[in-house]
């Protein structure tokens, strides 16, 4: 199962964590932020970056961003989230973004292309 | 031309594949019209296959308010719903079997364009996309034909009129991604011309799409 650890960057400029496969819906597995050493307390949030196909009504669709998960990771805080995170499906690309640049701040995803 | 086929009640020893193969014989009925005079009537043994697997996928905002859906059209061409697999030869039959992905949506069939092919006969009762009640009828569900256990065969030659595969994104979520896994079949065929009574009894026969209509 592919897992990446990244440091945390700001909504401008989100980490992407999956890009799509056109076969599949990714799902985070786990997240484990270690905000030990962290600047401030850090909101993380998964974002679906999803580019939508031509439909009848929208002939020119825009890539758009879905937020899909939310929680806050006090300072000097080390934890993990799984269970929270199984019913997650991203359509299109899976990113991460946290409240502010903590370059102390590291988090770690895994995730998986749901097969069925 | 359009078959859903339904799961098995019992398992056949030895396994007979759920693919044309080499040697099948295949019989197109006198309904076929004569845009598709190549295959009206005739009989046909394969004589070899190719099989071509792709896979397509639709992300799709949800039709429950403003009726939106996305039609896949199975045809040859370079518009932006096109998807061309049809063949191009008069000596190709393409058994293309499609299955989905689960998810909240829902697929209705068209051939030609405009005619939904599941309708029933009391006045209205035909799918209609804006109708939070009539867009299920007649409507496919992804578990009906599934991604790895396609159940869902459609028979094209060459010239045949654009199948449409419209796809609807059921209430409840506000996006999805429909995923359509597609085999295409491509078997070359042979006519013969005088059949014998037992290759007539044997060959699968191929009804054209209006005779799903009466």
């Amino acid at each position: 199962m592919p897992v990446l650890r990244f440091t945390a960057l700001a909504v401008g400029a989100p980490q992407v964590v999956a890009l799509e496969r056109l076969d599949s819906k990714i799902r985070p597995t786990f997240i484990l932020v270690d905000n030990t050493l962290g600047a401030a307390d850090r909101t993380i949030t998964l974002r679906d970056s999803l580019l939508p196909d031509r439909s009848n009504l929208v002939v020119a669709p825009a890539l758009t961003p879905v937020d899909k998960f939310t929680a806050t990771w006090v300072i000097t805080g080390c934890a993990s989230m799984d269970d929270e995170l199984k019913d997650i499906e991203i359509l299109g690309d899976l990113q991460c973004y946290a409240n502010a640049i903590d370059a102390l701040c590291i988090i770690t995803i895994g995730y998986e292309f749901i097969k069925d | 031309m359009i078959e859903l086929r339904p799961e098995p009640l019992a398992e056949v020893r030895p396994p007979v594949s759920k693919y044309l193969q080499d040697k099948y014989l295949v019989r197109f009925t006198d309904k076929w019209p004569s845009t598709m005079a190549h295959v009206t009537g005739k009989l046909f043994e394969i004589d070899k296959t190719n099989q071509v697997p792709y896979v397509r996928r639709y992300i799709l905002p949800t039709g429950a308010v403003t009726g939106d859906y996305r039609d896949v059209d199975l045809s040859n061409g370079t518009g932006a719903f096109n998807e061309s697999l049809y063949p191009e030869n008069n000596s190709s039959l393409f058994e293309i079997s499609l299955g989905w992905k689960l998810g909240s949506y829902v697929i209705h069939v068209y051939v030609p364009a405009d005619r939904h092919l599941h309708s029933l006969e009391f006045a209205g009762m035909y799918p209609i996309m804006t109708n939070a009640t009539l867009r299920y009828l007649g409507a496919r569900k992804p578990e009906d034909s599934p991604y790895n256990d396609h159940r869902f065969f459609i028979y094209a030659v060459k010239d045949l009129e654009p199948i449409i595969l419209r796809h609807f994104v059921l209430p409840g979520v506000a996006w999805e991604k429909c995923i359509m896994g597609i085999m295409v079949n491509k078997c070359h065929i042979v006519e013969i011309k005088s059949p014998t009574e037992e290759q007539l009894r044997k060959a699968k026969v191929i009804p054209y799409h209006e005779e799903l209509r009466w």
